[in-house]
């Protein structure tokens, strides 16, 4: 599996359309998840998904420490490459 | 109290020990009954009419040193095992509810130095083993239950300096110490809070005015008050943690002080039953005691049997909080909403048994039973309501769904054990936000029915697990919401019951004399009496096993002794 971090944006990018509060294209790897409308209860939704997607244990605070799916995704790619 | 009382006390690391330790405090306490005793009841309910502060009470439980037991070994106390200082707060509770409420909160406001660690731990463990009372300074006026809503500001710099006001507090007046939870950045989200603790023997008393004591209907005599910081100036080394990591370790702490509060629920059933059974065997009624009565038995045994349930949850609680830490999120809330919801439901339905008697004040044995009523009712409501923790049930759905891993229920059965030891004190890494897999011992029911066997009790036992599946099938289709439906808090209260039905088998197996009549009638009487809440067994079918477990409670009371999960606890060599 690619677990760089530009692979782990475009998923989480497709993970936070598919909870359904926010069109495609509207907006950016920047924009803050809360304004994605992910409140804390998608983002316990959201560690499981990262758990079974990439076999990686997460708290709900890596959302708390990386509040854009940029900052995000690095932090999931970080802790990956930390656990090889 | 002797230097050869003080030696019992001091005693050490093994469960032996720790039954001791409870033996002893218990005795200590003494008889209610008795003006001479350390916690009489008389004086109890007089305090609680004028709400003045039990002071007498809580000097001699300072005396008997419970607060070592709210400091973990490693900082100089003696916590190893969360029960000892559990069954230690009920005993109390079981007298007056106003001086456990009053003495425990210390380790709500002290917990979080246990968890993050580093030097303010050793401060934090000076102050209590001190004898200090340490308060909890969390809410607010008028910002309700969202912590997140904090508006008491610290600007971290050379020093922190704090501006706000905490309400109503816990001992915020009587208090030495307040553990404050407190903005330090503009920033939005959940970063922005930080935990201080603020003593106020180091704080310039002029920025510190404490708020008047607010009346309350249950817990009158309590110092629940506020505390109000104007430009408080406080050394840095007294932040709790990291700044910014003040709400993680509020939810963390909660994940250890909601089990906490159990006892003073548990300890509640026990004063209420206490008195309904002390009446049915005593009074002069015309036609002879009502004990004769058969639906006073069943009465009596519906409520002995919610009183039971309490207890096993508070126990199997105790044991997670060591054996599954990584669960408590799940787990404490769960045990936070069923505990004082039960014994709230056995106030209610016994009170019309003491008829008058669950009213009044000055009939022998009455005036505790309607300060007991209105003092449970507040354990409902701090650390977290009874809808917060459903809500964080309901947040958990998803992982309480989740396709299982095995679990080997005679392993959960083993760590209930009364002779199991603890690993010692828990490891604060291990605490979670949210669970990977919900509660093992929600996936343990099935497996644990099985252990049943034969037994009568498997009968309602499997009724609740099939409802079990019913429901976590209905939570996995749940809507994700930040303001679940009504029909999800349901999910979660029906989830919470299963929950309380796996507590009780588990923690009667492992039980000294798991399979003797004792232990089958208390069982059967609980399982019977959450398959009933659930709906799915009808009350009539019920009766005969509460009418059973309303016998043997007559017949231990005659006897001076009260049914319990943990019968043979105590006094195991």
């Amino acid at each position: 599996m690619n677990t760089d971090a530009s692979t782990i944006e475009a998923w989480l990018e497709g993970r936070v359309v598919a909870y359904g509060k926010v069109d495609i294209g509207s907006f950016t790897p920047e924009t803050p998840l809360a304004e994605l409308g992910l409140d804390s209860v998608y983002a316990l939704t959201l560690c499981g998904d990262i758990e079974d997607r990439f076999d990686l244990e997460v708290d709900p605070t890596i959302v708390w420490d990386h509040p854009t799916i940029r900052s995000l995704a690095h932090g999931i790619a970080g802790r990956l490459a930390a656990a090889a | 109290m002797s230097t050869a009382d003080h030696a019992v006390l001091d005693e050490a690391p093994t469960v032996r020990a720790a039954r001791r330790v409870v033996r002893e405090f218990e005795r200590h306490l003494g008889d209610p009954r008795d003006a001479a005793s350390v916690i009489p009841v008389d004086r109890s309910v007089g305090l609680d009419e004028r709400r003045e502060f039990p002071a007498d009470a809580i000097a001699a439980v300072d005396e008997l040193g419970l607060q070592r037991w709210y400091v973990p070994e490693a900082h100089g106390g003696e916590l190893r095992d969360f029960l000892v200082p559990m069954l230690m707060i009920r005993s109390i509770a079981r007298r007056d509810l106003t001086v456990a409420v009053a003495h425990g909160v210390t380790f709500l406001g002290a917990v979080g130095a246990w968890i993050t660690g580093g030097p303010i731990a050793r401060t934090m463990a000076e102050l209590v083993l001190d004898g200090g009372p340490v308060s909890w300074g969390l809410t607010e006026r008028g910002r309700g239950s969202d912590l997140s809503n904090t508006a008491t500001t610290a600007s971290i710099g050379g020093h922190v300096v704090l501006d706000g006001e905490k309400w109503p507090i816990n001992n915020a007046t009587r208090g030495r110490a307040m553990t404050v939870l407190a903005r330090s950045s503009d920033q939005p989200g959940p970063r922005s809070l930080s935990l201080v603790l603020v003593d106020k023997r180091r704080v310039d008393a002029a920025t510190l005015t404490t708020l008047p004591k607010v009346a309350t209907h249950g817990t009158r005599g309590a110092d629940i008050s506020g505390l109000a910081m104007r430009r408080a100036v406080v050394d840095p080394e007294m932040l709790v943690g990291e700044p910014g990591h003040g709400l993680e370790t509020v939810l963390k702490s909660l994940q250890l002080t909601r089990p906490l509060t159990t006892p003073l629920s548990v300890g509640a059933a026990d004063h209420a039953i206490g008195v309904a059974l002390e009446f049915a065997v005593t009074s002069p009624a015309v036609g002879g005691p009502p004990a004769r009565r058969p639906s006073t038995r069943s009465t009596l045994g519906t409520a002995v049997a919610d009183g039971l349930l309490a207890e096993a949850v508070m126990v199997a609680a105790a044991r997670e909080m060591h054996h599954a830490t990584h669960e408590m999120a799940l787990v404490s809330s769960l045990a936070k909403f069923l505990v004082p919801n039960t014994v709230d439901l056995l106030v209610r339905e016994i009170a019309p048994f003491l008829g008058e008697r669950s009213q009044l004040l000055g009939v022998a044995g009455a005036g505790g039973f309607q300060k007991v009523a209105r003092d449970n009712r507040v354990v409902g409501i701090f650390d977290g309501n009874s809808m917060v923790n459903l809500n964080m049930i309901v947040n958990e759905f998803g992982t309480i769904a989740r396709p299982d891993d095995p679990v080997d229920a005679s392993l959960v059965v083993a760590s209930m054990r009364h002779d199991a030891a603890p690993d010692g004190w828990l490891d604060p890494g291990r605490l979670r936000l949210v669970t990977r897999r919900g509660s093992r011992l929600l996936r343990a029911l099935p497996g644990l029915v099985d252990l049943l066997g034969p037994r009568e009790s498997a009968r309602p036992a499997r009724r609740i697990a099939s409802e079990l599946d019913r429901v976590v099938d209905l939570a996995a289709g749940a809507p994700r919401a930040a303001m679940p439906s009504a029909r999800s808090f349901e999910l979660a209260e029906r989830i919470a019951l299963c929950f309380g039905a796996s507590c009780a088998i588990a923690v009667e197996l492992g039980g000294p004399d798991a399979a003797g009549a004792a232990s089958e009638a208390r069982l059967r009487a609980m399982l019977d009496r959450i398959a009933v809440r659930l709906g799915v067994l009808d009350a009539a079918s019920a009766s005969a096993s509460a009418s059973l477990l309303g016998d043997l409670a007559l017949e231990a009371t005659r006897d001076g002794r009260r049914l319990s999960v943990l019968e043979g606890w105590e006094a195991a060599p």
